[in-house]
C-alpha cells in the first residue's frame, strides 16, 4: 500500500491561511481550533522587525511517538496508507498524546472556549450557540455535504472528552484508486481524493502523493530540492517535507530587507 | 461473555487491565490458575480447554472482570454458637454439617469474600475445612489454596483488633480419598439438590445469577467497538471496604490503615492530570474549583495496581508507606495548581513552575523556531 506524504514549499507558502480555512470547513473544526494552522511570529524590532509564518499539518510520522505512549491503544498508524488516526471511540482524553508529540498537532478542545466565552474573548462560546446532539461537541451551522461520522478514524464531528488530529483528510485519500503516484488537484479524475489543504492552496505550495513510490512527484521534489524532515533527532521521521531554497518567507517585502541589511 | 463455551466463566474485557491500558501489567489470574488455561495476547484473554472451574482466577482478580459461578454464599445463620464450616463441592453433601457454606472450591473466596463472611456470620467462629484432598486434587497443590486469602484476612482483622476467635480458621478433618469424585461438580449438579436444600439454596442463586450478569451482559460483543473505557469500581475492593466498615461499626475499631494504599505526588508534577485519566478505578480524579485544578484521591477505590505511576510523564506520583499519607476511606486533595494567562495566546492554563506561557505555545514556538534554523540557517 501506499504510504502517503505531503511536501511544504516554504519558498513558495505566502501564509494566505486558505489552507486552515479548508481544513476547518471540511473536518467541521471549532472555530480558531485548526488541525492545519498556519504559525506566525514576529522577530526582531522595527525598522527591522521580520513577520515568520510556518504552515503546520499533523506530520503523520512513520514512528509516532504519540501511538507508543497512547494508555488504551486509540491512536494507531494505519498500516493501509501509513496515516496515524485516532480511534475516538476508545480515546480518554488522557492527553498524553499531545504531552507526547514533538510538533504539537493535537487537540483537546473540552477545557475552556477557544473563541468567545470567558476565557476565549469577546462574544459567546460558540458551542453554546451550537450545541452538539448527543456525544457531539458542537453542531456546526455548515457541515460537509457527506456528512461523515467515522469515529473509528477519527473523522467528523469531534464528540466530547477526546483528543483530535488532523488525518490527512482520511475520507477522501483513503478512496484513491491504489496504486497512484500522486494526487494531483489538477487531474480532474483525482481531485476528489485530493486533501482539503492540498487542494485549496492558492500558490500551490502543497504537493501530496506516494512516498513510497519513487516515480512519484513528492518522492522526486524531496531527492531534487532536498526535502527536510523537521526534528528528525527524535527519530519519528514525519511524513511531511518542507523543501526550502534557503531565501526565507516567500513574500517580497521580507526579501528586500534582507538585501537591506 | 464466556471465556469458553464448557466452561462456566464469565469475563467482561472492559474491566480486565491489561485490555484496558497498556501500562497495566496485571497477570494475577493466568498466576492463579492451577491448570494454566488462561493466555493474554494483545487483544484478548483467551482459555484454552480444560478449566476446572475453581473459581481462583476470579478470587485472584483485582477488578473483578472475572466471575465464577458458586461464590455468594447462601444465607448465613449469625446466630448460633457452633462454629461455620465452609466446604467445597467435591465433600459429597450427606459428609458435612447441614448449615455449611459449600463454594466450588476454597481458594475461589477472595479475601473480600473471606470478609464478607465474617462480617455476615456475626459472633460465629468460620471454619475452612481441609479434607485432606488439596494435595490430590487439580484445583489444589502443596499449600491450600485458600491459605494465602485465609491469612490475608486474619491479618486484616487483627489489625482492625477482633478477638482471637473471630479470625477464620483451617481445621483438618480428613475423608477417604477414595470418596473424592475426580472434577468439581458442575453447578446445575451442585444446586438440583433436594426440596429443602433447593429452596434454601434459592436465595443465593438468586444473587449469583446477578453477579455473573453483570459481569457477562456488560461484556461488548466480539468486533464491536463501542467500548467504555469510564472508571470502574472494583467489586473486590468494594467488598472488603464495606466488610471490614461493617466489622468497624460492630467493635468501635477504627479501619485498618493499611487497606487504604497511599498516594504522594512529588514537586516534579507538571498537573498534566495523566494519572487521573489512566486510573483504571476512578480512585484519582481531576477536581476543578475557583481556577485552580488538580487531583484529588480516593483510597478506598485505589486498587494499587501502578498504572498512575507508570503514565506520570514527571515519574511524579507514587506510593508512600500505607498510614503515611491519606490513609482514609475519603477523597483527599493531593495536588492543587492556580490557573494563570499564557502570554501568548491569552487562555488560561493550570501548570507548575513559572512559565509564563502556556505548554502547547511553548511547543508551537519551539518548533516553528527549530524549523527556520534548519530551512534559513544558512541566511542567518
Amino acid at each position: 500500500m501506499a504510504k502517503w506524504g505531503m511536501v511544504i514549499d516554504l519558498d513558495k507558502c505566502t501564509g494566505c491561511q486558505a489552507c486552515t480555512t479548508a481544513c476547518a470547513m471540511e473536518n467541521n473544526r471549532l472555530p480558531g481550533e485548526n488541525w492545519q494552522d498556519v504559525l506566525f511570529y514576529t522577530e526582531g524590532t522595527y525598522p527591522s522587525a521580520q513577520l515568520k509564518w510556518f504552515p503546520r499539518p499533523c506530520f503523520h510520522c512513520e514512528d509516532p511517538s504519540c501511538v507508543h505512549v497512547c494508555p488504551t491503544k486509540a491512536t494507531y498508524k494505519d498500516p493501509n496508507g501509513g496515516f496515524v488516526l485516532i480511534d475516538w471511540n476508545k480515546c480518554i482524553g488522557c492527553k498524553y498524546c499531545m504531552i507526547a508529540c514533538p510538533y504539537g498537532v493535537r487537540f483537546y478542545t473540552d477545557e475552556k472556549p477557544v473563541v468567545g466565552g470567558p476565557t476565549g474573548g469577546p462574544g459567546p462560546d460558540i458551542r453554546e450557540v451550537f450545541p452538539g446532539d448527543g456525544k457531539r461537541s458542537w453542531n456546526p451551522p455548515w457541515r460537509a455535504p457527506d456528512a461523515r461520522d467515522d469515529w473509528v478514524h477519527g473523522v467528523g464531528i469531534q464528540p466530547k472528552g477526546v483528543v483530535s488530529k488532523c488525518t490527512f483528510c482520511y475520507h477522501k485519500v483513503s478512496k484513491a484508486p491504489p496504486g497512484t503516484p500522486d494526487l494531483d488537484e489538477d487531474d480532474p479524475a483525482l481531485k476528489e481524493y485530493v486533501p482539503a489543504c492540498v487542494r485549496t492552496c492558492p500558490p500551490k505550495a502543497r504537493y501530496f502523493g506516494d512516498l513510497d513510490n519513487p516515480e512519484s512527484r513528492v518522492s522526486k521534489l524531496i531527492a531534487d530540492k532536498r526535502g527536510v524532515r523537521l526534528k528528525d533527532e527524535t527519530g519519528n521521521k514525519p511524513q511531511v517535507y518542507y523543501l526550502s531554497g534557503g531565501a526565507g518567507p516567500a513574500v517580497p517585502s521580507t526579501r528586500e530587507t534582507v538585501k537591506k541589511t | 461473555m464466556r471465556l469458553h463455551p464448557q466452561a462456566p466463566v464469565g469475563f467482561a474485557a472492559e474491566a480486565c487491565l491489561p485490555l484496558r491500558s497498556r501500562y497495566a501489567r496485571c497477570d494475577a489470574c493466568q498466576r492463579a490458575c492451577p491448570v494454566g488455561v488462561l493466555a493474554m495476547d494483545q487483544e484478548a484473554l483467551r482459555m484454552g480447554d480444560g478449566c476446572l472451574h475453581c473459581g481462583r482466577c476470579a478470587a485472584a482478580c483485582p477488578t473483578g472482570a472475572l466471575a465464577v459461578p458458586g461464590f455468594v454464599p447462601q444465607a448465613v445463620v449469625a446466630d448460633s454458637p457452633r462454629p461455620l464450616p465452609v466446604e467445597c463441592w467435591k465433600v459429597p453433601r450427606r459428609l458435612c454439617a447441614r448449615e455449611a457454606v459449600r463454594v466450588p472450591c476454597l481458594g475461589g473466596l477472595s479475601v473480600g469474600r473471606w470478609l464478607a463472611l465474617r462480617a455476615a456470620a456475626g459472633k460465629r467462629p468460620i471454619e475452612a475445612v481441609d479434607r485432606g484432598w488439596c494435595g490430590r486434587c487439580s484445583a489444589g497443590g502443596a499449600t491450600h489454596p485458600a491459605a494465602s486469602a485465609v491469612d490475608q484476612a486474619n491479618r486484616l482483622l487483627e489489625e482492625m483488633g477482633e478477638p482471637p476467635q473471630a479470625r477464620i480458621r483451617f481445621v483438618h478433618k480428613p475423608l477417604p480419598v477414595k470418596a473424592m469424585p475426580e472434577a468439581i461438580p458442575e453447578p446445575a449438579a451442585e444446586f438440583s439438590m433436594g426440596r429443602r436444600a433447593f429452596f434454601r439454596g434459592l436465595m443465593g442463586q438468586a444473587a449469583e445469577a446477578l453477579c455473573v450478569m453483570e459481569t457477562s451482559a456488560s461484556a461488548p460483543a466480539a468486533g464491536n467497538r463501542e467500548v467504555h473505557w469510564g472508571p470502574l469500581l472494583s467489586p473486590e475492593r468494594t467488598r472488603v471496604v464495606s466488610a471490614l466498615r461493617r466489622l468497624a461499626d460492630r467493635s468501635g475499631q477504627p479501619l485498618p490503615a493499611s487497606i487504604f494504599p497511599a498516594l504522594h505526588i512529588s514537586e516534579a508534577c507538571r498537573n498534566h492530570q495523566v494519572c487521573a485519566a489512566t486510573c483504571p478505578t476512578g480512585a484519582l480524579l481531576a477536581y476543578q474549583e475557583n481556577g485552580a485544578t488538580g487531583v484529588a484521591f480516593n483510597a478506598s477505590a485505589c486498587i494499587a495496581c501502578g498504572v498512575c505511576q507508570r503514565a506520570c510523564p514527571e515519574q511524579a506520583i507514587g506510593f508512600a508507606p500505607p498510614g503515611t499519607v491519606a490513609a482514609s476511606g475519603k477523597a483527599v486533595r493531593l495536588t492543587r495548581v492556580e490557573a494563570r494567562e499564557c502570554a501568548e495566546c491569552g487562555h488560561l492554563f493550570a501548570e507548575r513552575g513559572d512559565e509564563p506561557v502556556c505548554a502547547p505555545c511553548r511547543k508551537s514556538r519551539e518548533l516553528a523556531q527549530s524549523a527556520f534554523q534548519q530551512l534559513f540557517a544558512a541566511r542567518a
